[in-house]
């Protein structure tokens, strides 16, 4: 048995995401999540294995690249592409989505703002995170801060066109945890979000255009 | 008679003209009867919302009385009576609604305008009696994860270009075959054996069809079998729609013990498979309709004008029933349980 499969069965499952089983466990002495992309039957094995790498490789580059910029992310201590699975050291905190639900609304906002700037500056690094739905943010809850997690759909684009996608699930996302203030929350998050990123005149176009990009929106 | 309703629905928004009758109560249903009339459009054309009316305008009355026949029922046994409001073809949508208004004032019954999206979840979710699936609709009008919460079905994630109805027609009709392309393109890709690689485009719960749809004509072009360019592009749309169904499924605070899929496309095999491998994975049932009840018919639309009429709604007047070609499905309110 190899030191990866090792690791594995010592370690605990909790959680069955979309496309990872996450465990929790121990490397020499530390406590790490240990993120393995699974294999999918309901995909075809080539598309299957080529997604897996693919997002594996992302995942671990993009992530060191922020963690070397100071931005808070998990570090990654160990990678295997042939396992699809990386080890990261473990973040003890409750999903942002969790929060919102329970906070009281000044809190809320405060942490909807500061979102803002964490997600203006990796697009002003030249990174889309992909995913950036609620419930992958973490708030720690040792410093109070927001860790930004799961980069399996990120990629490298200095492009606002790209940045406003990221947006889009932002604004998706608030939707559907708080639906009827949501356009409040979103706004706050915009403003958070205007005063770092730097190339906002440009995006707002495309981001408006985006919004009417669903399904029999009346004006399109 | 209290609390037992016989409502008949019409359906007109784009190739379908549907009449179902449907009997139920708040604990049970039966469908009386589902007859319907179907434009097919022109070789190597999509539909044409005029000729699309035309047809439905010659069909409508032999389409009703067929309903009724069936059903052996006579237009005063109806209690109550609903149509698809839209979002369609205006064109389409104004037939349906035109015999509708017609039948409601001359025989003075109550009439409801439906959304047709939620006909599909509603039939669904009454036949099997789920309670709060997340839904997928799949057609070709729309390409949509949703969950009832709050009052109104929220789109966890949708397709922000083609659906996967446009992507499975227009590439059949590229490829020079008749429409629809849904069951012909199935038939094709169970015969494919080698996987192509296409544009997966996925952000978040929400995806892109329209890059893959020009990569596969392409293929097509450059030589590669029907077959299995086909197979390739079903594959790899199907893999796209199931991951944002498990991504919206993982990240739900609580989560459904049922996954109900919709709309014509829900009548794939090969698509249907893969969600019920994802459910199972996720130790959660994968329901689907009888085949026939995936399509465009009047019964989804009579189910949802029996839900209104069990809970008391009062149906507008009929100057408000004007239809609606552009309409968000989480834009109406879902006011019965």
């Amino acid at each position: 048995m190899d030191v990866v499969e090792e690791l594995i069965r010592s370690s605990k499952l909790i959680f069955k995401n979309a496309e990872a089983n996450i465990y929790i466990g121990n490397l020499l002495g530390k406590r790490v999540v240990i993120k393995q992309r699974v294999y999918k039957k309901y995909r075809h094995p080539v598309l299957d294995k080529r997604l897996r790498r693919l997002r594996t490789y992302r995942e671990v580059s993009i992530v060191y690249y922020l963690l070397n910029k100071g931005y808070r992310v998990p570090t990654p201590l160990f990678s295997s592409l042939k396992h699809s699975l990386i080890v990261f050291n473990f973040i003890d905190g409750r999903k942002l989505s969790e929060v919102l639900r329970s906070e009281k609304s000044i809190e809320k906002e405060r942490l909807i703002y500061s979102l803002g700037g964490i997600i203006g500056g990796i697009h002003n690094e030249g990174i889309v995170h992909g995913d950036p739905n609620l419930t992958n943010f973490i708030l720690s809850s040792r410093e109070q801060e927001i860790y930004i997690i799961d980069f399996g759909l990120s990629y490298w684009s200095s492009s606002p066109k790209d940045h406003a996608l990221d947006l889009d699930v932002v604004r998706r996302s608030l939707q559907t945890v708080e639906a009827d203030n949501y356009e409040t929350l979103f706004n706050i998050f915009l403003d958070g979000y205007q005063n770092i990123y730097k190339n906002f005149d440009e995006l707002v176009s495309f981001f408006n255009k985006l919004v009417k990009m669903g399904r029999y929106h009346e004006y399109r | 008679m209290d609390g037992q309703f016989v409502v008949l629905g019409i359906e007109s928004t784009a190739h379908t003209f549907g009449v179902g009758i449907v009997e139920g109560s708040k604990d049970d249903f039966r469908i009386l009867s589902d007859s319907r009339s179907k434009y097919v459009p022109p070789k190597n054309k999509g539909i044409e919302p005029f000729e699309a009316a035309e047809s439905h305008s010659k069909h409508a009355i032999d389409t009703l009385n067929r309903a009724l026949g069936e059903a052996g029922l006579n237009l005063r046994d109806i209690d109550i009576l609903s149509f698809s409001r839209g979002p369609g073809l205006g064109p389409c949508l104004r037939i349906g609604a035109t015999l509708a208004r017609f039948l409601a004032l001359k025989y003075n019954k109550p009439l409801y305008p439906v959304h047709h999206g939620v006909g599909h979840l509603e039939l669904v979710s009454s036949y099997y009696k789920l309670s709060n699936p997340l839904h997928l609709l799949v057609s070709g009008g729309h390409t949509t994860i949703l969950r009832l919460k709050n009052g109104r079905y929220r789109v966890f994630g949708e397709t922000l270009d083609i659906t996967l109805g446009n992507l499975i027609d227009v590439f059949a009709r590229e490829a020079g075959l008749s429409f629809p392309g849904g069951p012909i393109i199935e038939k094709y890709a169970k015969k494919g054996r080698v996987y192509l690689d296409l544009p997966y485009t996925i952000m978040g719960t929400n995806f892109q069809f329209s890059g893959m749809l020009t990569n596969a004509l392409n293929l097509l072009k450059s030589g590669y079998s029907l077959e299995d360019v086909a197979f390739s592009l079903q594959e790899t749309a199907f893999s796209i729609v199931v991951e944002g169904l498990e991504r919206a499924l993982t990240s739900m605070e609580s989560r459904p013990d049922s996954v109900a899929v919709s709309g014509g496309v829900a009548s794939n095999d090969s698509l249907f498979e893969k969600i019920r491998e994802m459910a199972g994975y996720h130790d959660i049932e994968a329901y689907r309709l009888p085949k026939k009840l995936n399509g465009d018919n009047g019964v989804q639309i009579a189910i949802v004008g029996l839900k209104m009429a069990l809970s008391n709604i009062s149906p507008p007047p009929i100057e408000n029933t004007k239809v609606i070609q552009r309409w968000r499905i989480d834009e109406v309110d879902i006011e019965w349980m």
